[in-house]
């Protein structure tokens, strides 16, 4: 029973899925839209149970100090310290979605024969703020400015360089003479898109994967000197194409000569792309497989060994 | 000893140059079956092997229809 519902289940969705393609009905389709997005919620609770079960893994080993706990600590502060950064706390205030726009006195009247005022708008935001009145863009400097824009509506948009930040939007419908004052704060934001957990991506994160990357150039490089090596006729044929793709690649080749670089692009068109097809074709053949078997209940490993 | 294996074709160089043995593509699909000898599985394996002769077939096929400059087929045979 313990094996049999989820296996049942499988099938008749699997079947589904493959059935989708062959029936261009719309509710098919509606009905798989729904279904994605059952999937797509499955998929998120197997993200806390996948957190619960780092916990419980990572838990027991730190409180018996075992070796290597103090990396453990790192990963459970790294988790937690992302999760609260990554939920939009941001929501939860009430925190200004659009700046404060208060209407001023009416310029004076132009004398007989001049043309009317143009509206002004004076804009106070701090300094780090960028100002979007119209087609004016400007950056703030913490005092007044003016900003003289045509009559009619005007779309006024606050935010700030920095990512991480709200943007602060409305619209003002002016008339000739009109002052107005438009000041505001975008507000920082949380969650995904906020400052610190971009901040966070960016400054830890990317430099952090910057660097094992770069470790990672190093030990290819010397993994690739061994199996560069000309033991058989397989590998011999890899050292050749190694060395024309390098000389291809490099300013050198070309300096030696123009074959160098066509070569190295024949031998990217031609052979490795022969080979890239065969082995997308044979991998798409063997997910088809094991599709099928999953769809016919023959596979079985995905469902636990007890 | 280091045994990788990938149907992600951006991993492969990796794979090839860091570890002992790469299982390439379908060779990972056929691990399985290699190791347990299962019937089943090994069953799977030759209906694949049968799908890619057909591919082969149809792929061949294809580009001497092509070379020949034939790429409607569909009024020569449904007439």
């Amino acid at each position: 029973m313990k094996k049999t519902v989820p296996l049942v289940i499988g099938m008749l969705f699997g079947a589904f899925a493959l059935a989708e393609f062959y029936i261009p009905h719309h509710q098919v389709g509606a009905l798989s839209n729904e279904f994605r997005s059952w999937a797509a919620i499955l998929a998120s609770s197997a993200f806390i149970i996948g957190g619960i079960n780092i916990l419980q893994v990572t838990w027991p080993k730190i409180r018996r100090r075992e070796p290597d706990w103090g990396y453990k600590v790192v990963l459970l502060a790294g988790a937690a310290v992302m999760l609260l950064a990554g939920l939009p706390w941001h929501k939860l205030g009430d925190a200004p979605t659009h700046p404060t726009v208060t209407f001023g006195p009416r310029l004076p009247a132009p004398a007989p024969g001049e043309p009317p005022a143009a509206p002004a708008v004076f804009v106070k935001v701090p300094a780090d703020v960028t100002y979007q009145i119209g087609a004016t863009v400007g950056a703030g400097t913490g005092r007044l400015e003016v900003v003289r824009v045509a009559p009619g509506e005007v779309t006024i948009k606050l935010s700030r360089r920095v990512p991480g930040y709200a943007t602060l939007e409305t619209k003002a419908t002016l008339i000739e003479r009109d002052t107005i004052t438009v000041e505001g704060d975008p507000p920082m934001m949380w969650g995904r898109d906020g400052r610190v957990f971009v901040w966070i991506y960016e400054h830890v994160f990317g430099p952090a994967n910057a660097t094992l990357f770069a470790l990672l150039a190093f030990f290819v490089a010397s993994a690739a000197f061994r199996a560069f090596r000309a033991r058989n006729t397989e590998a011999a044929l890899l050292l050749g194409a190694a060395i024309f793709m390098m000389l291809g690649r490099a300013p050198l080749g070309g300096a030696i000569s123009d074959v160098f670089p066509d070569f190295a692009q024949w031998l990217l068109d031609v052979p490795s792309n022969g080979g890239r097809r065969a082995i997308m074709m044979g991998a798409a053949i063997g997910a088809i497989a094991t599709g099928l078997r999953v769809i016919l209940g023959l596979e079985r490993s995905h469902l636990g060994n007890d | 000893m280091q045994i990788a294996g990938t149907a992600e074709l951006t991993q492969l160089p990796f794979f090839i140059t860091a570890c002992d043995y790469t299982l390439i593509g379908e060779e990972l699909y056929a691990a399985s079956a290699y190791l347990t000898k299962e019937p089943t599985l090994l069953a799977n394996l030759k209906a694949a092997d049968a799908f890619k002769i057909a591919a082969m077939l149809f792929i061949v096929i294809g580009v001497t229809l092509a070379t020949m400059g034939v790429f409607h087929l569909g009024p020569a045979v449904f007439k």
